[in-house]
């Protein structure tokens, strides 16, 4: 039980120093650190709070130590030789008629404490979702199609229900897993609708309900720590900052249509007489406020120190390490020699990179080509799948990719060149490299231009087989329009040209983006559809006896 | 049996009106074209709305879904009948005859239709 008491001191400790921390940097950068940083800030704060986990040799270890003093030791005989042992160990000064120890108390105290906050939330929250499971969702298809689209807008791979619910005054989300957007009853405008789904879906696309349970969990643990619960606070604050932010950098509302929707969302939970209401209003004008300054903040700078205040929070975090006891002893872990023989294979591997990938492609040899392509740095894999696709070596490329961490950036340029040259092959080698948000916008590109094939890779890698049915319908449908004008139609049984079935139709864009091969040997007359630059179709010719014996010569059709 | 939305109702009389089953695609053109445009996301959802309420089942052939009614038209029809004459009329068939007749609701045709419909399902005195 003291082991408990100690973990959950030392992260007490822990955590408010970071508190006192992650203030200090909100109030000195106040206006140059985005909301999604504060939000990191306050994030790794609350995992502080939360963590009762031990992590060797910390500060708040050593310093821990040095405050309790050094372990009490006394004589004791072993057999006939005395040795020396400390209180800890000693069973017999721990022995059933020693007093209690203070610690232990403190620590049944603690935990009988936290056990009753955490049932009594996870209760509530249990019996919401059962009350909210059982209500039926809506069905307006108006509403539904709003929200389809806002899911589109915001990158979320599921469609989660609509609940208008009298459970709720305000919007929000709930359920980790099956995901509920609940709406108060209320008359919304269309435009109200939209900010408010892009708003409730963010929070689901950050996940911040794995957030809000984390910091609900660590209030629980930290229920007499003040700084635990304000930490809470500002975690939840910077989350719905971050989630406004998102919103405005899609581009696609006003910040001051926004800025209304918030205002018109919260009027009545301002109209209550509830404690918190006034804390409430002050928060929602700092959100105002922030909406109507947006400006997209993107610059090198406001990263870069972003990252920095970040990463010595996050070290600051781990040097404020718990201990599980202060007496532990952690030894220092000492690294495997095979890892150390593994270690000096691959500088001896990355040093020759180079040279044994050169060699290696020459000779045709793949797997020692991959073990070495994954020793290069970036900007050489990158030349050698620049390389491998002037080449044209298929295999080579698509072993390469699957070995290597190619970045987006690297794959961003790399697709952008398969796509402009229309190469199928490497492009779909090359997509899974691809973050889920350029995997989307490629797939607009792609729809835009009207490409099924690409739209077909980047709707497998995305799981979008829904869309792009309905989509690959539209076109076909759109294709059908365009042959019928030149004569080229379809029945149940094929494909006909001016009354005649037809036995070949070969229709190819000249960027090979449309392309169509259809053999039927029931078929009496063979066209070729000629298309123009702009993929449009021209016109369409029969073939001649010699040119449909080439066709099926090299389809390998007899 | 759960009651379908109005949505899902939509789209139970596309797919029954495919006995071979349905595409997702065709479900949507055909929504587009009664004028109720819907969302593929939307669409996913009311599907999944209706799979889980035992209405229809999905079946892959290759990548597309193919959707079949697993409750026909006519046994849906009948299911809400019975609703109806149990909830409006205290489950007395004659009260929604009645007012069916009575109400002016059925056209010239439809009333020659009716008589010639008890006629040949009078039963034998």
């Amino acid at each position: 039980m003291s082991t408990l008491f100690w973990a959950v001191g030392s992260a007490s400790v822990g955590g408010s120093v970071l508190f006192m921390l992650a203030d200090l940097i909100c109030r000195l950068l106040k206006h140059r650190l985005d909301a999604r940083a504060q939000f990191l800030l306050w994030l790794l704060v609350v995992i502080r709070f939360a963590a009762l986990a031990s992590v060797p040799d910390g500060l708040l270890n050593v310093a821990v130590s040095w405050s309790v003093g050094p372990p009490a030791l006394h004589v004791q005989e072993m057999g006939n030789v005395p040795v020396l042992v400390s209180a800890e160990d000693d069973a017999s000064v721990s022995s059933a008629d020693a007093p209690v120890r203070t610690g232990d108390m403190l620590g049944f105290l603690w935990l009988s404490v936290a056990v009753v906050l955490l049932i009594v939330r996870i209760s509530g929250h249990t019996a919401f979702m059962r009350r909210l499971r059982r209500s039926e969702p809506s069905s307006d298809l108006k509403l539904l199609n709003v929200l389809a689209q806002c899911v589109q807008e915001t990158g979320l791979k599921r469609m989660p229900e609509i609940v208008i619910s009298v459970l709720v005054t305000v919007p929000c989300v709930a359920g980790i897993w099956k995901p509920y957007v609940l709406l108060p009853s209320r008359a919304w405008t269309e435009q109200d609708l939209r900010n408010i789904f892009r708003h409730e879906l963010m929070h689901l696309r950050r996940w911040d309900l794995l957030t809000l349970w984390l910091s609900m969990v660590a209030v629980c643990l930290q229920w007499f720590n003040p700084l635990a619960h304000a930490a809470r606070s500002r975690l939840l604050q910077a989350s719905e900052r971050a989630c406004d932010e998102a919103v405005l950098a899609l581009g696609r509302t006003q910040p001051q249509a926004y800025a209304r929707t918030l205002l018109e969302a919260a009027r009545p939970a301002a109209q209550t007489h509830e404690p918190g209401v006034l804390a409430m209003a002050r928060e929602l004008r700092a959100r105002l406020e922030a909406i109507v300054m947006y400006r997209e903040k993107k610059s090198a700078g406001r990263r870069l120190l972003t990252a920095i205040t970040a990463a010595s929070l996050a070290a600051a975090a781990l040097l404020l390490g718990s201990c599980a006891d202060p007496m532990e002893i952690h030894p220092t872990a000492v690294p495997a020699p095979t890892a150390s023989v593994s270690k000096w294979k691959e500088s001896r591997l990355r040093s020759n990179a180079t040279a044994v990938a050169e060699e290696a492609y020459a000779s045709g040899n793949l797997p020692m080509f991959t073990l070495s392509f994954a020793a290069l740095d970036a900007g050489e894999q990158q030349k050698w799948l620049r390389r491998l696709y002037t080449e044209d070596a298929v295999a080579f490329y698509g072993t390469a990719v699957d070995e290597a961490d190619v970045s987006p950036d690297v794959a961003e340029k790399l697709t952008a060149q398969f796509y402009a040259d229309g190469n199928a092959a490497f492009f779909s080698m090359t997509t899974k490299s691809l973050s889920t948000t350029q995997l989307e916008t490629w797939y607009a590109r792609a729809e835009a231009d009207g490409s099924l094939k690409f739209m077909s890779i980047l709707a497998d890698e995305l799981g979008w087989e829904e869309q792009y049915d309905a989509a690959e319908n539209q076109y076909e449908q759109a294709a059908l329009a365009e042959y019928r004008r030149h004569g080229i139609d379809r029945d149940d049984h094929g494909w006909m040209f001016q009354g005649q079935r037809v036995r070949i139709l070969f229709d190819q864009s000249e960027d090979s983006s449309y392309y169509r091969l259809n053999i039927d040997p029931a078929g009496t007359v063979s066209v070729h559809v000629l298309r123009d630059a702009q993929g449009t179709v021209e016109q369409v010719l029969t073939m001649s006896a010699a040119e449909e014996a080439r066709m099926l010569a090299e389809f390998g059709e007899d | 049996m759960e009651n379908a939305s109005d949505a899902e109702l939509a789209v139970m009389r596309i797919v029954w009106g495919h006995p071979e089953g349905a595409l997702f695609a065709q479900v949507q053109e055909e929504l587009a074209q009664q004028g109720t445009p819907c969302h593929a996301n939307a669409l996913i959802v009311l599907f999944s709305r209706l799979q889980k309420k035992g209405y229809l089942r999905a079946e892959k052939k290759g990548r597309r879904n193919v959707y079949t009614a697993l409750i026909q038209e006519s046994a849906y029809q009948e299911q809400q009948t019975q609703l109806l004459v149990d909830k409006a009329y205290g489950g007395s068939t004659w009260g929604l005859v009645a007012n069916l007749v009575t109400g002016d609701k059925l056209t010239e045709a439809e009333y020659a239709e009716l008589r010639e419909l008890l006629r040949s399902r009078r039963p034998e005195p």
